[in-house]
């Protein structure tokens, strides 16, 4: 029951002052990439919604948005660190059938109130928290890029986490993924501005993992999700993929780590595929200075190089041992 | 490869040579995990020469991971972080060295379901990740070993693959003295002994012993005698060892059961650390204890090996 004094227009009517998000990537715990159709059951997380999903030209299933509630402290570098309470939206997404994502956002609200309201207060607002601590929002972005992880603090990439474990037990995952994979995180934010043009930072954090900094009008949000979560899956896959190379280069056994990478792999970079087209610059600045498909595509034959000398060494090897 | 290492008593040198073994195997090429689970007195971060991690650090570390206080459990890539200038380098064709600390300050707790499905789940992400995981248990039977075997058991294990291919080791460290055989002897075997506990929690006896290997510690020769010894204590020594030997025997932990042996090492007495070729080169520390730490990676390291032990 709500408290008379208590005021109870909806928290939607307070626009967001920042949007914080964090997407984490990683393999899916299985031998063979999931059918679209496999991955569209797979991802249908919640009872009675579909997962969305498209064909071509890279296969790929969202699962629809689930909410996470929190009471939690927000990181900052500056001011004291405000304590929030809200629910944390998060969605898993599944490419190729192969490679799983659990990203999770929230839109934080400031000033709207000064103490704890009743939890339905909360729920009536989906996928936002309210911080009821005085905050500078430049200050709450920075904190959040800079503050990886720390007890009672917003955990996002925990519950992307989370999102992605509800798949290990399912029957279609068999748990046998071939490859050794490291999960990786990009943690991204906004600083909410309307009628402004988006301007965006991306910068690699001390773990390797980009991060992204973007001062954007609300309407852009969705856009820019979509964007970190491409971005985060091409960072993974190139890591990935540069790991089992590595990996290839000190095992007894090379071919069992080429092998998964580039049947896994190969085929799914595709960084254009579903960008939005309002964001497209800032990947096309991204390629400019990084030139991550030139990176990817030298990676690609190396591997392939490497691949194919290995394979003529175990055929020389056979035809050898023949003719002795 | 997940390969854990118990002890019966403190001060065995199951945590230093743990290391050390995990270092050995990174130097051979394998991504190696170090998992502290010795919850009452983790020291894997004084031994890799941490700074503010000597003992567990402040945050997140595995003691609030598998209580569900963090969710997910703090790390260290060891030579990212050492103090210690040469262990820095990554020598090239070696694998990566990463140490999840335990915390600062914490105790062991009590057994429960959800410790469990923790430990799993750790179990589970380290080894997606990283080629041979390292748990090291707090010494007797603690709750970390408790944990552990639970987490291990056939019954939750059954979705990994073919069973040969599922590959976990468990190693026992004791002295090689009369008091510490009969105690690893009652660790292993004795009533509420690691190998009972197994098979409560699943395992058939035979089953659970294929994965059981022992390492005697700091194992004394005549030279720690002196430079010069005597015949008497030359002859004391072989009887002394020669009485060891049948009593170990006598306790199942004989030969069969050997995986390897590490010499007293005078280094170690001093300081529990890493011992790189670098300090045998420098003539600080006994060929032999590098030799013997190597030699007991490779045979880790290699199936055909480990069973033929």
């Amino acid at each position: 029951m709500a408290r008379s004094d208590a005021p109870l227009d909806s928290p939607a009517k307070h626009p967001p002052a920042v949007v914080l998000g964090v997407v984490t990537t990683d393999l899916l715990n299985t031998s063979e990439p999931l059918p679209l159709e496999a991955a569209q059951q797979a991802l249908k997380l919640l009872p009675g919604v579909a997962a969305d999903s498209h064909r071509h030209p890279v296969e790929q299933a969202v699962s629809p948005d689930l909410f996470y509630g929190v009471d939690c402290r927000l990181a900052t570098i500056r001011g004291a660190q405000p304590r929030a309470i809200g629910t944390v939206r998060a969605r898993a997404v599944l490419t190729a059938g192969h490679v799983l994502q659990g990203s999770a956002r929230v839109d934080v609200v400031l000033d709207a109130s000064t103490r704890r309201m009743p939890w339905s207060y909360y729920a009536a607002c989906t996928g936002t928290v309210e911080a009821i601590n005085k905050a500078d929002p430049a200050d709450l972005v920075s904190g959040f890029l800079k503050t990886p992880n720390g007890s009672g603090l917003l955990d996002l990439g925990g519950i992307g986490t989370q999102v992605m474990a509800l798949l290990d037990d399912i029957p279609q995952v068999d748990g046998r993924a071939d490859m050794r994979t490291v999960a990786s995180r990009l943690r991204w934010a906004v600083l909410v501005r309307e009628g402004v043009d988006l301007d965006a930072e991306v910068v690699a954090g001390s773990d390797g993992a980009f991060q992204v900094r973007m001062t954007a009008p609300s309407e852009l949000v969705p856009r820019i999700v979509a964007f970190c979560e491409i971005l985060a899956l091409h960072q993974w896959l190139l890591a990935a993929l540069k790991n089992a190379f590595d990996r290839a280069g000190r095992s007894p056994k090379p071919m069992d780590e080429l092998d998964p990478a580039l049947s896994y792999l190969g085929h799914v970079w595709n960084p254009t595929a579903h960008l939005p087209t309002e964001i497209a610059w800032l990947w096309e600045a991204l390629e400019h200075d990084a030139q991550l498909t030139w990176e990817w595509e030298s990676t690609v034959t190396r591997v392939r190089d490497k691949l194919s000398l290995l394979t003529r060494k175990a055929i020389e090897g056979t035809l050898h041992k023949e003719f002795l | 490869m997940l390969i854990f290492a118990s002890s019966d008593k403190g001060g065995t040198g199951r945590s230093v040579t743990s290391c050390n073994l995990a270092y050995r195997l990174s130097l051979l090429g394998r991504d190696v995990a170090y998992l502290d689970f010795d919850f009452g007195s983790p020291t894997a971060g004084a031994i890799f020469e941490i700074p503010k991690m000597e003992r567990g650090t402040p945050d997140g570390g595995l003691h609030s991971y598998i209580l569900g206080e963090a969710t997910e459990p703090a790390r260290v890539d060891v030579r990212k972080m050492t103090e210690r200038t040469s262990l820095q380098e990554r020598p090239p064709g070696s694998g990566k060295l990463t140490l999840f600390p335990g915390d600062f300050g914490g105790a062991e707790f009590h057994l429960t379901d959800n410790h469990i499905k923790a430990a799993m789940k750790l179990f589970h992400d380290v080894e997606r990740e990283f080629d041979v995981c390292i748990v090291d248990l707090s010494a007797g039977r603690s709750s970390a070993l408790d944990i552990s075997l639970n987490a291990i058991s056939p019954r939750v294990r059954k979705k990994k693959q073919d069973k040969d291919k599922d590959r976990i080791r468990w190693l026992l460290f004791h002295r090689w003295t009369t008091q510490h055989v009969i105690a690893a002897g009652g660790l292993l075997f004795g009533d509420k002994g690691i190998v009972p506990y197994a098979m409560e929690v699943g395992f058939k006896r035979a089953d659970f012993m294929r994965l059981v290997r022992t390492v005697r510690t700091a194992v004394p020769d005549t030279s720690a005698f002196g430079e010069k010894t005597t015949a008497e204590q030359t002859l004391w020594v072989t009887r002394s060892d020669d009485h060891l030997k049948a009593l170990a025997k006598g306790r199942s932990l004989g030969q069969d059961l050997l995986a390897g042996t590490t010499p007293l090492e005078p280094m170690l007495l001093w300081r529990e650390q890493v011992i790189m070729d670098l300090d045998v080169n420098r003539r600080l520390a006994k060929p032999a204890t590098a030799q013997a730490f190597d030699k007991l990676a490779t045979k880790v390291d290699d199936d055909e090996a480990w069973e033929g032990i």
